[in-house]
């Protein structure tokens, strides 16, 4: 589960988020809507532990990530999220592969495993037959699955996808939320910053902020 | 993470992104070739000049011809720059020397006088060289010749004024061209059969009776007559200059019992030529390092920079996913390193390569032999290899001060 305590996030004299308090379940899907500015990616970063808000708490499962040393935190990015960005941030003279198992090779986890798992990884997002293929070579829609695929390969319980569709058509904006909906539909919570209406729908719980502030919360199991 | 896996993981980076890392190293690579063959050069003018001040300073001594006492030994041995000194008893290689000197008709006999009376004849492969005339000058301020000319053909003989003030002969433009024939033996020492000699010639010259003192003795064709004591001692100098003051006290000591050995001042010149190479070097390494050092700071600084911009989103996408902060400094410390000591390596190779080149180049040129200056190279490879990985943590942590210790997310918005 996840907390957030009256959080805060300033840049001077600017309150990108201002006093946001949540809560959000093991398994919720939530679409964090609103307009440019509003504060989505914001919250979703501090969620995601890769920024560092100006006040407040944040917990997760019972750990107070605020409190918590910079090398902790690393470990718990490491186990808990998995992240998927609008410009996919992939590594482009990485294959495939090697950009999948990054997470795995920061676990530690043994080659013969990393492998085992990229594969797994990477046939959830249909792209096996992509393996060894320069990430650079690509398609936008392909590029932003195999973020996906790095996001879920070290089976990370929680997924922030931060405008997952924003750089793709329909038709891969489609797909990916479909791979969303059905990495949720298998136990994980899945975070997603959209400006479109129509992604937010695939979730279960919408989110709209305005001006650094929840304006509503529909669908709130809380 | 193990360290090891963070150094597999930056191998790993640059060898993925190896066109981004080849940029880089090409940079270091130039800069540490120069200063390597800087440094070579230099170090190998500075093993040259020492080498042959060194080398050829053993032929630097002084012949003082007797048994010096105790009390002169010490004198001698206050001065700095002696070397060693040691004594030769029982000198009588000069009891037989000229016994047949005629000029123009006349026959002569050499009375028993000094050890340093000269005839130079082009018979025996001597003459007055150069370097004898350059020295002498240098050190007497006056001419080797007095009257007539140097040697010039097969046949030609130069006497000194010693042996004629000896043989009581007061003419001296009045004995040029006129014939002269010597026999005799020479060094014969302790009865035992010496060199056999018999010239004649034309007199074409006469030289200054303090040539014997001050030539080259390899070069002149003394003789010594009946007198020479019995006794002599020879005192070894460390360098052929710097010796003015030992020069004058050994005079003032011994006068005409001294004699100047010496392999002539045409090593001067070219140790001077050396010196001032090896000057003329340092101080264009001091400037090309001044330049070097400013142009590798600016360039490793853009390097950096270009580096960084390649790297960022890696780095941030690296801690977003569970790297931490020393994790992270210590990737790119191993990276900058690793770049570092690869063109360090690969430079200090090609170095040594081009040295040998430029040291063909130099002695086919100028035939000057250049020496490796092994325990200099080693040193510096040694000593900038510690200087790269110094180089490479203290970069690493002004970056990481700037940019690599913020939170991911400000990584991946660069």
């Amino acid at each position: 589960m996840i907390e957030l305590r009256n959080i805060s996030k300033n840049y001077g004299n600017f309150f990108a988020l201002s006093g946001v308090s949540l809560q959000i379940e093991d398994g919720e899907f939530v679409a964090v809507v609103g307009e440019s500015g509003s504060g989505k990616s914001t919250l979703l970063n501090l969620i995601g532990q890769i920024d560092t808000p100006s006040d407040g708490e944040i917990i997760i499962n019972g750990k107070t990530a605020t409190k918590l040393p910079e090398k902790e935190v690393a470990a718990m990015r490491n186990k808990t999220f998995g992240f998927v960005f609008q410009s996919f941030f992939l590594e482009p003279t990485y294959t495939v592969t090697q950009n999948v198992e990054i997470p795995l090779l920061l676990a530690g986890v043994k080659k013969s495993a990393r492998a085992e798992r990229v594969s797994a990884a990477l046939q959830k997002v249909g792209l096996t037959e992509k393996a060894n293929n320069k990430a650079s070579d690509l398609s936008g829609g392909e590029q932003q699955r195999v973020a996906i695929a790095r996001a879920i390969v070290n089976d990370p319980p929680v997924i922030i996808a931060d405008e997952p569709c924003g750089n793709l058509d329909t038709k891969n904006g489609d797909g990916v939320m479909q791979l969303l909906k059905e990495l949720n539909g298998e136990g994980k919570t899945v975070l997603m910053v959209t400006h479109s209406a129509e992604h937010a729908k695939w979730a279960k719980r919408i989110i709209k902020l305005c001006d650094g502030k929840v304006l509503y919360d529909e669908g709130s199991n809380v | 993470m193990k360290v090891s896996s963070i150094l597999s993981l930056s191998v790993k980076n640059i060898f993925l992104k190896k066109f981004a890392y080849l940029k880089v190293l090409a940079g270091f690579f130039f800069a540490f070739l120069i200063i390597f063959i800087v440094l070579f050069y230099s170090g190998s003018l500075s093993i040259a000049y020492k080498t042959y001040e060194n080398n050829n300073a053993d032929c630097l001594h002084y012949y003082i011809g007797k048994d010096v006492s105790a009390e002169e030994e010490l004198e001698i041995r206050a001065f700095p720059q002696v070397k060693s000194i040691w004594a030769f008893e029982n000198v009588s290689f000069a009891n037989n020397s000229v016994i047949n000197l005629q000029i123009g008709g006349s026959a002569f006999e050499i009375a028993e006088r000094s050890f340093y009376e000269i005839l130079i004849s082009p018979k025996s492969d001597y003459m007055i060289c150069e370097n004898d005339e350059i020295y002498f000058t240098a050190q007497t301020g006056e001419n080797v010749i007095l009257y007539g000319t140097q040697i010039k053909k097969h046949g030609d003989i130069v006497i000194s004024e010693d042996v004629l003030d000896n043989l009581g002969i007061t003419e001296r433009e009045e004995l040029l061209g006129k014939e002269i024939s010597f026999s005799g033996e020479l060094w014969a020492a302790d009865g035992e059969e010496g060199y056999i000699y018999n010239e004649s010639g034309i007199i074409c010259g006469i030289s200054n009776e303090k040539l014997g003192r001050y030539s080259v003795s390899a070069s002149v064709f003394g003789f010594l007559p009946d007198g020479v004591p019995a006794a002599a001692t020879y005192v070894e100098l460390k360098s052929f200059t710097g010796n003015e003051d030992f020069f004058a006290k050994m005079d003032a000591m011994f006068g005409e019992q001294v004699m100047h050995t010496f392999v002539g001042s045409g090593i001067l010149d070219d140790m001077k030529i050396v010196e001032g190479q090896e000057m003329l070097c340092n101080r264009f390494l001091s400037i090309i390092c001044t330049v070097l050092i400013a142009v590798i700071a600016i360039y490793v600084a853009s390097n950096q920079y270009y580096l960084l911009l390649k790297n960022s989103v890696f780095y941030g996408i690296l801690k977003a996913n569970g790297v931490s902060n020393r994790e992270v400094f210590l990737m790119h410390t191993f990276e900058l390193a690793i770049t570092l000591i690869v063109a360090l390596i690969i430079a200090f190779g090609a170095s040594v390569g081009l040295f040998f080149v430029i040291k063909e180049l130099f002695y086919s040129l100028m035939s000057i032999d250049l020496i490796f200056p092994a325990g200099a190279a080693v040193a510096s490879f040694f000593g900038f290899f510690a200087a790269c990985a110094a180089l490479a943590v203290l970069i690493t942590l002004f970056i990481y001060v700037k940019i690599l210790k913020k939170p991911p997310v400000r990584l991946l918005r660069k």
